[in-house]
């Protein structure tokens, strides 16, 4: 069911509606696991833009009197005292909490696979959900009744799971949507976006969650458009293909996207572009992120909430054991880096340096939005892999996965990943990126390229 | 040749906290607490924009040069009063740097000043090294500090004290500091005497515990070297029961602490007009304006020193002067009675209920001999306390009555020295509630009766 046909029912059809939405999440739940805790119907259905739509949340977002683990076994038990902005906004338009979606630990991982609860791809349960909002892909994927995803974005973990899932995923502009109440991974990267089955549900979604909230210094002061009201592009978009992703892109998935382009070339004015700095943007984006993510980390100790055992020993000995059994190991990874690149000698070779090639990245970036509208290359440079695949991977090689989706992350820029058909029986995807704060752009975009 | 250099630590005179809306002052352990401020999951700094006011003001105060652009770093180290086990402060770009604030004939170079975060309170149970649990304070968690850092310019322990206490009542001056609210002064002291290495005494409250401290470690470094022992680099804890310095096991070099910039706070920007508001502002020191007061109404350094311990004396002392030209009545008015009504109470003027207008016309009346000067220093106490002169006249019948208990005394040879004796032991009966010319007049009509 769509959702503006939803949102046209009266109230009594729509409780109805709802109800069954949560039935089928609980179903949904026993095959593919997308939730860490699912939550139940109130049976109260509220005015406002949603008008009872559940919404699911991933569960590094905050929500008040509801577990919220980030994936991680130190948070396994925590119930926070208060609601994100996001849940706040959310609720306030009569959106209902459906659940808590699975995502890797922290949001450390390309395949929702470094955590507790494993979800399974939504075309094949045999291959990965994609990391880090896997949970919210594979739900938004199998949802067949209203639903809007809340999920978060560092480096690609929206882009990733929602092309993997065939769905749509947007990651607004760093700054666009408060991240209060968000469970930091890396506070310079993260964005909190959405993940819908229709570009409807995302214009729908950043116009409830976006704008200025005092509670995040970095949140911008930029007026919010009705997004819901914007419909194809009203004049030709001038687009450019970043020709030198082809590289790290199957042929197949590369040519499938040009092919969707081109067929639309009477409103897109279609243009190939390089972008020097994309090699090094992996590199900068991993110690950026994992610097910040380091010194987040260090808050979670045994003390006043999360995981806590009998004190014994010293201060130094109580955390440590907290913090062994408490983190995977990919969190642990992360320590281990992302402290050694801010270490007294080695900050400015690495720490140091990546801010300076994330500048690099960013000015890149504004000199060719001086010439183009949007800038468009694949989501992912192959389709979901199988989880016995993913298990022999080294973490350098899962870390470059990330290739493409790390440049408009790094950058702060919005993009939108948008289902381009399937490559063997699996979704593929393509994103097109804009300038700051055009999300508008991002959405017409979009909507020339659903039901197509 | 001995070297000290300090690290002096103040609370700033806020509200509310750095960080978040909770209040700088309460009364029981744990109760202006917040999600932000014990460091939970998901909260973010809210920047308390009035700290920076206070903070540049401190900086101009002590002569620093003042940067127009700043921003917060994090340290990160693991320890029980640090909420998120990092502190957010500033390390590279801090507010003032390169000042000085001169002590009699001496200048002490400012190195730096920077605001930060407080720690938590720690309560030991015993002393820091046996200690089998400790308690923590989280109300003191997020309090503004400004750090000021001196250049190694003491020589002994003296100058250290006259510097700490001309900071402290510059800084009540300006009203950045309350010492009534915020109790000692904290101070990292460096000591270094010739041929050893520095060592850091850290934490050491209170002006007599830094001497000691002080003291003691250049006693303690002298004898090692006498001795022909080396002296190494090290950080030392101050026992306030012993009087003793004690090496702490565990040292942390600045190498270790790992700084990165705070993400959450973008960069901040101060404006040239802003810090010249700040500059006036500030205005004239107390030093500078003693010795004006001095020149210009001609008063004694002893008063011109108490009518400037705090601004709002000192503005009321030129207000009254303006009315009023005895300067010297007034001088002993607002230096001496009132100074030490509002010392009684614990108060400052700007605390208590007293306003200018009132008082002008209370310094009036006694210049009119409305209220006699025996009177009104009895009066200036509850004038304190209430705002108001709460004046009762005894009536002619109490008058008479305690007149008649001295009708004895009240001999007809008895000359002008021994009526006023009467009648001071007469004003002194009745609180001086009376017009003394009034009693003169009734005793002398009781010796003319006596004497027929
Ligand atoms: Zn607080």
């Amino acid at each position: 069911m769509k959702i503006k046909e939803f949102l046209e029912k009266d109230a009594k059809t729509r409780k109805e509606i709802v109800e069954k939405a949560f039935e089928e999440a609980e179903k949904i739940q026993e095959e593919y696991s997308p939730f860490i805790t699912l939550n139940k119907f109130d049976g109260k259905i509220e005015e406002g833009k949603l008008k009872g739509i559940p919404v699911s949340f991933k569960d590094s977002i905050c929500t008040k009197g509801i577990r919220t683990t980030a994936g991680s076994k130190i948070l396994m038990n925590y119930v926070p005292p208060f609601d994100a902005h996001v849940v706040e906004k959310i609720k306030e338009n009569g959106g209902k909490i459906l659940g808590k979606t699975a995502m890797d630990e922290f949001g450390f991982g390309s395949f929702c696979i470094n955590t507790f609860i494993i979800p399974k791809n939504a075309y094949d349960k045999e291959r990965v959900s994609g990391g880090s909002s896997g949970g919210a892909a594979t739900l938004t994927a199998k949802m067949s009744y209203p639903h809007i995803a809340i999920a978060e974005s560092t480096g690609g973990s929206i882009t990733t799971p929602a092309s993997f899932n065939g769905v749509y995923g947007l990651t607004p502009t760093y700054g666009r949507v408060s991240r209060y109440g968000l469970i930091d991974y890396s506070n310079s990267l993260d964005k909190i976006g959405i993940m819908s089955k229709e570009i409807f549900g995302i214009a729908l979604g950043l116009e409830i969650i976006a704008g200025k909230d005092p509670r995040d210094m970095t949140s911008a002061n930029v007026p919010v458009a009705s997004y819901s009201k914007i419909g194809k592009p009203n004049k030709k978009l001038k687009i450019g293909v970043i020709k030198n992703t082809e590289k790290y892109t199957r042929k197949e998935i590369f040519s499938e996207m040009m092919n969707k382009l081109q067929k639309n070339n009477d409103i897109l004015e279609i243009h190939d572009v390089e972008m020097n700095t994309l090699d090094y943007a992996l590199y900068s984006y991993y110690i950026i992120a994992m610097a910040e993510a380091s010194t987040n980390l260090s808050k979670y100790c045994g003390l006043r909430y999360g995981l806590q055992k009998e004190i014994e020993g010293n201060y130094n000995e109580y955390f440590s054991k907290i913090r062994a059994e408490g983190f995977g190991d990919e969190a642990k990874r992360r320590i281990i880096i992302g402290t050694f690149v801010r270490m007294a000698g080695y900050k400015d070779k690495y720490y140091e340096k990546a801010l300076k090639v994330r500048t690099l990245v960013i000015n890149e970036f504004s000199e060719k939005f001086k010439d183009f509208d949007l800038l468009v290359l694949p989501s992912t440079p192959n389709i979901a892999p199988k989880f016995k695949e993913v298990e022999r991977i080294e973490p350098i090689e899962a870390y470059k996965f990330d290739i493409l989706t790390i440049p408009p992350n790094l950058a702060g820029l919005p993009h939108l990943t948008i289902p381009i058909g399937k490559l063997e029986n699996m979704p593929i995807g393509m994103q097109a990126i804009a300038n700051k704060f055009e999300e508008e752009k991002l959405i017409s975009f979009g909507y020339i390229f659903e039901n197509d | 040749m001995t070297k000290i250099g300090l690290e002096i630590h103040v609370a700033l005179n806020t509200k509310t906290k750095l960080f978040c809306k909770d209040s700088t002052e309460s009364n029981s352990p744990n109760t202006s607490v917040c999600p932000i401020c014990l460091g939970y999951p998901g909260s973010k700094p809210q920047l308390n924009k009035k700290a920076i006011d206070l903070a540049i003001k401190a900086a101009l105060m002590l002569n620093c040069k003042v940067r127009t652009k700043f921003w917060f770093d994090r340290k990160i180290y693991f320890y029980p009063d640090l909420a998120k086990n990092f502190q957010i402060t500033q390390h590279e770009a801090t507010i003032g740097y390169d000042g000085h604030f001169s002590i009699r004939n001496k200048e002490i170079r400012i190195r730096e000043i920077h605001l930060e975060e407080d720690p938590a309170k720690i309560v030991y149970t015993g002393s820091i090294e046996n200690s089998k649990y400790v308690l923590l304070d989280y109300n003191r968690s997020g309090v503004p500090l400004i750090e000021i850092v001196t250049e190694p310019d003491f020589s002994n322990s003296n100058e250290v004290a006259i510097f700490l206490r001309k900071l402290i009542r510059y800084l009540e001056y300006l009203d950045l500091f309350n010492s009534s609210r915020e109790g000692a002064i904290r101070c990292d002291v460096n000591v270094s005497i010739e041929g050893g290495e520095r060592v850091e005494v850290k934490n050491v409250s209170g002006i007599e515990n830094i001497k000691r401290a002080i003291d003691y470690e250049i006693l303690r470094q002298t004898t090692l070297l006498n001795k022909g022992e080396k002296i190494k680099r090290e950080t030392r804890h101050f026992d306030e029961t012993l009087g003793i310095t004690i090496g702490l096991r565990s040292k942390e070099t600045e190498e270790d602490y790992g700084y990165i910039y705070e993400p959450d706070i973008p960069i901040i920007k101060i404006n040239e007009e802003k810090i010249e508001k700040l500059k006036n502002e500030v205005g004239e020191l107390p030093d500078q304006r003693k010795e004006r007061l001095v020149l210009q109404y001609k008063i004694n350094n002893e008063l011109a020193t108490a009518i400037v311990s705090e601004r709002d004396l000192a503005d009321l002392f030129e207000y009254c002067c303006k009315e009023i030209n005895d300067y010297q009545f007034v001088a002993k008015w607002i230096g001496n009675y009132l100074k030490k009504s509002l010392n009684w109470n614990n108060i400052k003027f700007s605390q208590s209920k007293v306003t200018k207008e009132k008082f002008l016309e209370f310094l009036k009346d006694i210049k009119n001999n409305k209220i006699n000067e025996r009177e009104a220093k009895e009066l200036i106490k509850t004038f304190v306390d209430s705002g108001e002169i709460v004046r009762v006249e005894s009536s002619k019948e109490d008058i008479q009555k305690v007149i008649s208990e001295f009708y004895d005394e009240i001999s007809p040879s008895l000359n002008e020295k021994g009526i006023n004796h009467i009648i001071g032991k007469i004003l002194k009966k009745i609180n001086y509630k009376a017009d003394p010319k009034e009693l003169k007049k009734l005793i002398e009509k009781i010796k003319e009766e006596k004497s027929k």
